[in-house]
């Protein structure tokens, strides 16, 4: 059967029961990248009913999108007949699909605490393994019961830099400490390179706490609309051209230079882009909350609504809305309206035809 | 007083046969066999010895005895709250007719049946006018399938005309040719309420209308009547289609003892030319006609002596075995599951061949609403069927299917529908095992899918199993995904020997049955039970116990997911898969450690699956003080728009979320 979509080069899943709202690609009868001309039939799919033969609606290359055995939901485009043969490396597709191996008894599930404190202290999961559910309370009784693990000495160095041994899964917890190397998803990561690309020199200081946040950041809140965007320039905010700046909004006081903005973006009054985020003394010396500086991109179009909060590490996607008073702590799609703290997809917009 | 219909037929003469009595001896020695017993029997009741009422069908005695003698040895009778004259006329057995009504061991069904509910070989009666035909028509169909040349008989009377399961069973035999009779005695009265008031048209005319053939004959004509019942009979036999078959008669006793407000008047005109008593003035001293009279009477009180020292049966009640506490993990092949369905029924068919499954749309290409049955009226065309949409007829001839010793499975396309046909489900499937003294075997299975999330609305989302559940000698069933279809359904046909009712939730059809381990939990099952619990049993001790009734399972199981990552609460998970009966013993071990306990039910709660285990719970634990909720559906009919149906019916936020308050709440 045709596939259910208008524009001839996709194939996508039609609604073929009532039963499923989920099907499987069973099958693809050409292979990626081959050749396929209208009408010919390209891939099998399982439904709860039956299967479902999809053809190509036009002539050129087969580019598969899900893998066979790949579970699709319904509406979703399955593959696409191109002009152009697909790359050579985009191939992944048409490689069997990754069979879910039956997990060991060592399977553990861990807690969303548990594993920010495994995160934080670099401990290696497979510790855990045969214990089942892992809880934060878990996580801190190992770190007790390994002296060897300076983490809990409150200080901001505890994250392990250098390479360490890779531990043996055996390994008693008594005996080692399990240190993963460092992969830069660390949450001190960002703010040490980032505080690392300042320097440390009174110059710099002053360039950056005096004239740039505290002297520009506030003049900002003054200055006659035309300047305003200079201003923010000036401060390091990354901007293309339109953009629109509200003097009564905040583009962070700390990091300004973590701010990268396209064209014709809108940021209203009483919003604050932060890019920074750092808790009481207390909180960060415990690990409960430890320092963040991320970066914040508002690409191109997109619209801050008025008094909303954009939170450190997220990316407003083209064309998309953030509607007033909203607490964006997830990066935000494009063509999306986004609402609520925390904000939630409330809305797409269609996109135009052409862009993917 | 209702005044009562005009005369009719009294202008009839009755019959006293020139030929005499020694021609008829044997048809008139039965008619007055049963007169003189039911006589005995009401004398019986104003005596006090007989429990209940009594119905009489003093005055229409010849219909019975027609029917009877006209049938063959194997054919099925199916008869009524009237039946005495039936029963007498086909097997003369005064012994254990008043034996039964007199509620003794020595009665036909030893007192569990009493006057209405007799059974004997092919013989059945049941208090329930509309609801027997499609039963005798079922039995028809079993005779017909396994080709064994017999027919179906049903007796109602001119008050059955008004229940609709007449009708759509008329429908149903004339289409697919089942050899039944239907019996019609109108005797102008249903219970006190007037012919007159109560029946539009004309009688046989409803039966035409179905393309049935029709014959009238009336009691006072006895001899044609023989001859007329005669050639319907052999006529349903020999074309192996419907008959419908009026006889015009008259009750000359009350409805049942002591209700009969017919003017004496009124009455007297059919009194006096009833046949019975026609004959007797005519040859009441004739030599034979006293030496029949003596011996009969002399039967009937050797019978109510016999009854009278016969002691009372027993029930017997049993405890019945405690549910296993026993555990073992459980492994299948993951499958869809409306596939996995529609294999095992597949292969039921394949295995046996008395498994007959018949719903509405089942048939392919379309292969039922939800894809059930898809195919599988190709591979056994003689034993998958369509049916119109006539639930509580499908039902009726599923019983009647059972009762004739096939396996059917009936298909109701919606669960909501069942409430068309509860009257099969409540008066007849569960009712025939124990009520005829464990005499026959139920094997019917009854499929189908309940619940909501699919944008059905208010009358094709309902969880309405709380209402089928709790019959004594039922069983209900339901499916989850964390067991697999086929294996509920091929141990089903394996072990049947109850109605079954199994719950398909519709969400499921479409999700797979999986055993795929969840990381930090086990997936048991209950050891040693034939539709065991499965449990997804945290490797920790457990923070509260969770019992989910059906395919809410995969609601519930992504809310223990989350419960344990955001919350660090582990939930010890039950997932039944027989609704009833249930014991909560299973769930004793799990509950010593959690101390918490919330049940998940999609239907509403009020007097709910939900609400018996947490009784079960309060009367097993009551001192121990375990938190228990419960999670149902708003209180609200199911809205048709998605986001008002998520604001009915539970999801995964609120079972998180109510969980959270079992946890909160203090314990004691």
């Amino acid at each position: 059967m045709p596939p259910a979509s208008d524009d001839p080069r996709e194939i996508r899943i039609p609604r073929e029961t009532v039963n499923d709202d989920v099907v499987t690609v069973q099958s693809w009868a050409v292979a990626h990248g081959e050749q396929v001309t209208a009408g010919q039939h390209v891939v099998d799919i399982e439904t709860s009913k039956s299967v479902l033969e999809l053809e190509a609606e036009t002539d050129g290359y087969l580019h598969h999108l899900h893998p066979a055995g790949a579970e699709v939901p319904v509406g979703e485009l399955v593959g696409r007949v191109e002009a152009e043969a697909p790359a050579a490396d985009a191939a992944s597709a048409s490689s069997p699909a990754p069979v879910p191996s039956a997990p060991s008894s060592g399977d553990v599930a861990i807690s969303r605490k548990a594993q920010v404190l495994i995160d934080k202290h670099g401990i290696d999961p497979s510790v855990f393994a045969g214990q089942g559910l892992i809880r934060e309370r878990d996580v801190r009784a190992y770190m007790e019961s390994s002296p060897e693990d300076s983490s809990e000495d409150g200080s901001i160095s505890i994250e392990p830099l250098e390479e360490s041994p890779a531990p043996a899964v055996n390994t008693s917890p008594v005996q080692a400490a399990p240190a993963k190397p460092y992969q830069g998803k660390g949450l001190f990561g960002d703010a040490k390179a980032s505080a690392g690309d300042r320097g440390t020199s009174m110059v710099v200081l002053i360039w950056n706490y005096f004239w740039r946040n505290w002297l520009l950041g506030n003049l900002v809140k003054v200055a006659p609309r035309g300047v305003i965007n200079v201003l923010h320039r000036w401060r390091g905010v990354k901007m293309g051209p339109d953009c629109f700046i509200d003097p009564t909004s905040i583009l962070e006081t700390a990091y300004p230079e973590n701010i990268s903005m396209g064209k014709d973006v809108r940021v209203t009054v009483g919003c604050i882009i932060m890019t920074h985020i750092k808790a009481p003394h207390h909180l960060r010396d415990t690990g409960m909350m430890p320092a963040v500086v991320k970066p914040v991109v508002l690409e191109d179009h997109c619209f801050i609504g008025v008094n909303s909060v954009v939170m450190p590490g997220v990316t407003v996607g083209r064309c998309s809305v953030v509607a007033s008073g909203s607490v964006v702590m997830n990066n935000v799609p494009p063509y999306t309206m986004v609402s609520g703290n925390p904000a939630k997809v409330v809305k797409q917009f269609p996109k135009p035809e052409g862009e993917a | 007083m209702a005044e009562g219909p005009e005369y009719i037929n009294v202008a009839i003469e009755p019959m006293v046969p020139d030929d005499g009595l020694d021609f008829h001896l044997d048809t008139i020695r039965t008619a007055l066999l049963i007169r003189r017993t039911e006589q005995r029997l009401l004398q019986l009741f104003s005596e006090g010895k007989l429990f209940g009422t009594v119905h009489t069908c003093i005055g229409q005695e010849f219909v019975g005895v027609a029917v009877a003698q006209a049938l063959q040895e194997h054919d099925c009778v199916f008869s009524n709250h009237r039946g005495h004259g039936h029963y007498l006329a086909r097997f003369g057995d005064v012994e254990g007719l008043i034996g039964e009504v007199m509620g003794k061991a020595c009665g036909v069904c030893a007192g569990r049946g009493g006057s209405q509910h007799l059974q004997r070989d092919t013989y059945f009666s049941n208090g329930i006018q509309g609801g027997i035909v499609p039963v005798t028509a079922g039995l028809a169909l079993a005779n017909k399938c396994r080709n064994t040349g017999a027919i179906a008989a049903c007796f109602i009377g001119d008050g059955t005309l008004g229940q609709g399961a007449l009708y759509e069973t008329m429908n149903m035999a004339s289409k697919w040719d089942l050899p039944l009779l239907i019996v019609c005695e109108n005797n102008l009265f249903a219970q006190s309420t007037s012919q007159t008031q109560t029946l539009a048209g004309d009688i046989t005319a409803r039966a035409e209308a179905f393309g049935i053939e029709t014959a009238h004959s009336n009691t006072w004509q006895w001899t044609s009547l023989m001859d007329e019942m005669a050639a319907t009979v052999d006529q349903v036999r020999s074309s192996s289609r419907p008959m419908f078959h009026r006889v015009d008669t008259f009750r000359l006793m009350a409805h049942s003892k002591g209700d009969d407000n017919r003017p004496r008047d009124y009455v007297e005109p059919y009194e006096s030319r009833d046949p019975l008593n026609t004959m007797c003035e005519a040859w009441g001293e004739d030599p034979r006609w006293k030496a029949m009279s003596d011996e009969i009477d002399e039967m009937v009180e050797a019978a109510v002596a016999k009854a009278e020292a016969s002691a009372f049966d027993d029930l017997k009640l049993t405890t019945p075995p405690p549910a296993s506490t026993g555990w073992e993990p459980l492994q299948f092949d993951r499958a869809r599951v409306v596939q996995s369905i529609s294999g095992a029924l597949g292969e039921a068919l394949e295995n046996r061949d008395d498994v007959f499954v018949l719903g509405e749309d089942i048939e392919s290409p379309y292969g039922g609403a939800f894809k059930a049955t898809m195919g599988l009226s190709l591979d056994y065309p003689d034993r998958v069927r369509n049916t119109p949409i006539s639930e509580l007829g499908i039902a009726g001839i599923g019983n009647g299917l059972a009762l004739g010793g096939m396996i059917p499975v009936v298909e109701f396309m919606f669960g909501d529908f069942t409430m068309l046909a509860s009257d099969q489900w409540v008066n007849h499937a569960s009712k025939f095992r124990f009520m005829f003294n464990d005499k026959v075997r139920m094997p019917v299975i009854y499929r189908t899918p309940m619940g909501g999330k699919r944008g059905y609305a208010s009358t094709h989302s309902q969880s309405l199993e709380k209402h089928l559940l709790g019959l004594p000698d039922t069983q209900v069933l339901c499916l989850h995904h964390r067991y697999s279809p086929a294996q509920l359904y091929s141990d089903l046909f394996a072990t049947i020997d109850l109605p079954t009712l199994v719950i398909e939730n519709k969400i499921l059809y479409g999700k797979y049955a999986t055993s795929e381990p969840l990381p930090g939990f086990s997936l048991l099952k209950q050891t040693d039970e034939r539709f065991p619990v499965v449990r997804l049993k945290p490797e920790v001790p457990a923070d509260i116990t969770m019992v989910v009734i059906g395919g809410l399972s995969l609601d519930a199981e992504e809310a223990v997911v989350r419960l344990f990552e955001e919350e660090e609460v582990a939930v010890d998970l039950f997932m039944p898969t027989q609704l009833y009966p249930f014991d909560v013993g299973v769930l004793s071990e799990s509950l010593e450690t959690s101390r918490r306990l919330l049940v998940v039910e999609e239907g509403q709660g009020f007097v709910s699956l939900a609400s018996e285990i947490l009784a079960q719970v309060a009367e097993r634990h009551g001192q121990s003080g375990i938190v228990c909720k419960r999670l149902n559906a708003s209180p609200v009919p199911i809205p048709a728009a998605r986001p008002l149906e998520e604001q009915c019916l539970p999801g995964v936020d609120d079972i998180v979320a109510r969980t959270m308050e079992v946890m909160n709440a203090p314990g004691q």
